[in-house]
């Protein structure tokens, strides 16, 4: 688990973003919390989720971006030792006024304990602190924990890669995401030549790292003094 | 939308570039097969219309661009040239051109050869130009052909009786004229003049040698006494006889009668004049030729015999040629009435001939009157085919580029793959709200 925050968005280029926010700012009430999924793992929705977090950052509403893939994990997190619940209500309480919070919810472990109620109550945490919560979330066809996001999401995303032949997990994902109604908004195209691997641990992105460089240590740091304090494990 | 639109077509050429380069480069490549087979050459006809269907507003014209392209004249014209093709197949390469109140119907034919169009376009005037006159004429028509094939046959018959006649005259030359025949009349007729003259020859020669014979059996006395008077034997007896005699009436007047002397000399004279019988009958037998009045009367009857032996073969000669002029004349007469009769069967066949072409002449002046009601008249001819190649390039290059630009298109269209945004919300049934990076 790693859980960060930023006094200011990554400097990234933003503006691929800034329709797609644009519309969602006209078609969602803040808060909201916006799951970004797709059918494939190669249709760059976390890279939507991630510039979409950006984005809206950048406009300056207080957001966080989640990290639920369980590909961009890494083994040695120390998750196991928390609840979602937990996670969210310290990130909650130690996010001052920082506009910009990352949280990877990717470990296998911590997904599989995870409940829709537990997610559920995250997502009430993350209301209060923030305006826009984008979870970049696998498929649900496959995972229980992203189905879960999914349907608590206020808001639902697809990102769908251009050029990629149709599957039919496209179809299973586009009518299973119909019993949502209008929570399912719409779909990101992500062209393949701009679609980049964003993990938020160990991304080969400049800013990402340049990111996780300055954070780390303080994500590290925060967690000792958890500990410290006799968090529940 | 327009924007839109314009992106899904870049995209679909940048997607599909190869279809569209393939698909070019071998239309490009089969660009000069096609400038081989499609008509690219057009020459045009023009045709003066003389009607009097224009200058009378209560006729209807002719139509004339169907006639132009009516099955009747373009099968002609293939017929004509030889064509490879159907009537219906010409007629879609053919146009005509009829402007309103103009006099002047325009002809134009394509074709990939811009010789072969000037000559199919030519024939296509002439042809129609035929057709509309013997739509003219056609009530003229038949009557002009049965004159026309009655007038052959006339001429067909007139060259029979003159091959007739010619070997007729062949087999008689007498018999082709009628002077020949009276030549030969006239000569029978001067045969039986001559065979009267010999006849009558004959007649009086032989009169002759039987007046000859006859006076050679009168003259015989007169032939016996010149003969014996010539005899020397005879005289000697006579005289010896009349001596005796004398002497026998001497004593007889001296003598009475039973004087033995007298006796004696009757004795003597009855001796003496029968060898004067005897010596006469042998002087006539051997001394004919010594009477002058025998030779010259025989001579005489041996003429008048050879004249009518003469005269007997003149008329046997003149018989034989009079049977021959005759029997010539039979002939000649036979043969003449043959050749009459070819020359009169010719005569009428002729006479015929005249009447049918003058009713031929009539006929024709009938047509070309009626001709002129309504006349087709080719005033300008078909040159050689200007070619329309590069506008005709032109359009078959943007053709093809269209055809690739759409073969881009159904590769694009077949392809499963999510290319557009509009395939993206038909699978998802929920609007893209971004594209992010590439050509939205």
């Amino acid at each position: 688990m790693r859980l960060a925050d930023t006094p200011t968005p990554p400097d990234v280029d933003t503006s691929p973003f800034d329709l797609l926010r644009a519309r969602l700012e006209a078609a969602v009430e803040r808060p909201a919390v916006i799951a970004i999924t797709s059918s494939t793992l190669e249709d760059g929705n976390d890279h939507a989720a991630w510039g979409l977090a950006c984005s809206l950052a950048a406009t300056g509403y207080p957001t966080a971006f989640v990290d639920a893939r369980v590909s961009n994990s890494a083994p040695d997190e120390p998750t196991k030792r928390l609840r979602l619940d937990d996670i969210v209500a310290q990130l909650v309480a130690s996010h001052g006024m920082a506009s910009f919070a990352l949280l990877t919810l990717g470990d296998p472990a911590l997904q599989r304990s995870t409940s829709q109620r537990n997610i559920v109550s995250a997502f009430e945490l993350l209301h209060r602190k923030f305006d826009y919560v984008v979870i970049s979330a696998d498929s649900p066809l496959g995972s229980p924990f992203a189905t879960a996001l999914i349907a608590a999401a206020d808001s639902v995303l697809v990102a769908v890669k251009i050029g990629r032949r149709e599957q039919d997990s496209d179809v299973t994902l586009s009518t299973s995401l119909q019993a949502l109604g209008d929570r399912f908004l719409g779909i990101v195209a992500m062209d393949p030549s701009v679609i980049r691997k964003v993990n938020a641990l160990d991304s080969p992105s400049p800013a990402i790292s340049e990111w996780r460089l300055r954070h780390a240590e303080r994500v590290a740091s925060e967690l000792q003094h958890r500990e410290a304090a006799g968090w529940p494990t | 939308m327009r924007n839109t639109e314009l992106s899904h077509f870049l995209n679909v050429l940048r997607r599909r570039w190869l279809v569209v380069l393939v698909i070019a480069a071998i239309g490009f490549a089969l660009l000069p097969i096609a400038v081989r087979l499609v008509p690219a050459y057009t020459a045009k006809a023009q045709l003066l219309i003389v009607s009097e269907a224009l200058k009378d507003t209560t006729l209807s014209d002719p139509d004339l661009p169907s006639i132009v392209t009516s099955t009747e004249v373009l099968s002609r014209v293939i017929t004509r040239l030889g064509l490879n093709t159907t009537p219906t197949a010409l007629a879609g390469k053919i146009k005509t051109k009829l402007p309103p109140k103009s006099s002047i119907l325009e002809i134009s034919y394509k074709d990939t050869d811009g010789v072969r169009a000037a000559t199919v376009t030519n024939a296509i005037a002439d042809e129609a130009t035929t057709y509309f006159h013997e739509i003219a004429t056609r009530g003229y028509t038949d009557v002009l052909k049965a004159l026309d094939a009655r007038i052959a046959e006339s001429r067909l018959q007139i060259a029979a009786a003159d091959r007739l006649l010619q070997r007729a005259s062949a087999k008689n030359a007498f018999a082709s004229t009628d002077k020949a025949l009276d030549d030969l009349t006239t000569q029978i007729d001067d045969l039986r003049v001559e065979r009267g003259q010999a006849n009558a020859s004959l007649a009086a020669d032989q009169a002759t040698a039987s007046a000859l014979r006859r006076q050679l059996r009168d003259i015989d006395p007169i032939v016996r006494g010149e003969i014996l008077q010539r005899d020397a034997a005879y005289q000697q007896v006579q005289n010896q006889l009349g001596k005796d005699v004398a002497d026998l009436t001497s004593e007889r007047a001296t003598f009475r009668e039973f004087f033995p002397g007298i006796h004696a000399l009757e004795a003597r004279i009855r001796r003496e004049r029968d060898q004067l019988s005897s010596v006469a009958a042998t002087a006539i037998a051997t001394g004919a030729g010594s009477s002058p009045s025998f030779t010259q009367t025989v001579l005489d009857a041996d003429h008048a015999e050879g004249l009518v032996a003469a005269d007997h073969e003149r008329l046997r000669a003149i018989d034989s040629q009079l049977s021959a002029e005759q029997k010539h004349l039979q002939q000649v007469a036979g043969a003449g009435a043959v050749v009459g009769t070819l020359r009169a069967q010719r005569d009428a066949t002729l006479g015929q001939y005249v009447a049918l072409t003058q009713r031929l002449s009539a006929a024709q002046g009938d047509a070309a009157q009626a001709a002129s009601l309504g006349t087709l008249v080719v005033v300008s001819r078909a040159l050689p085919g200007s070619s329309q190649l590069p506008t005709w390039l032109l359009g078959l290059a943007f053709l093809i580029v269209l055809a690739a630009i759409g073969a881009a298109y159904a590769f694009d269209a077949m392809d499963r793959r999510l290319w557009s945004a509009r395939e993206i919300e038909a699978l998802y049934g929920r609007p893209v709200l971004s594209q992010v990076g590439g050509r939205s």
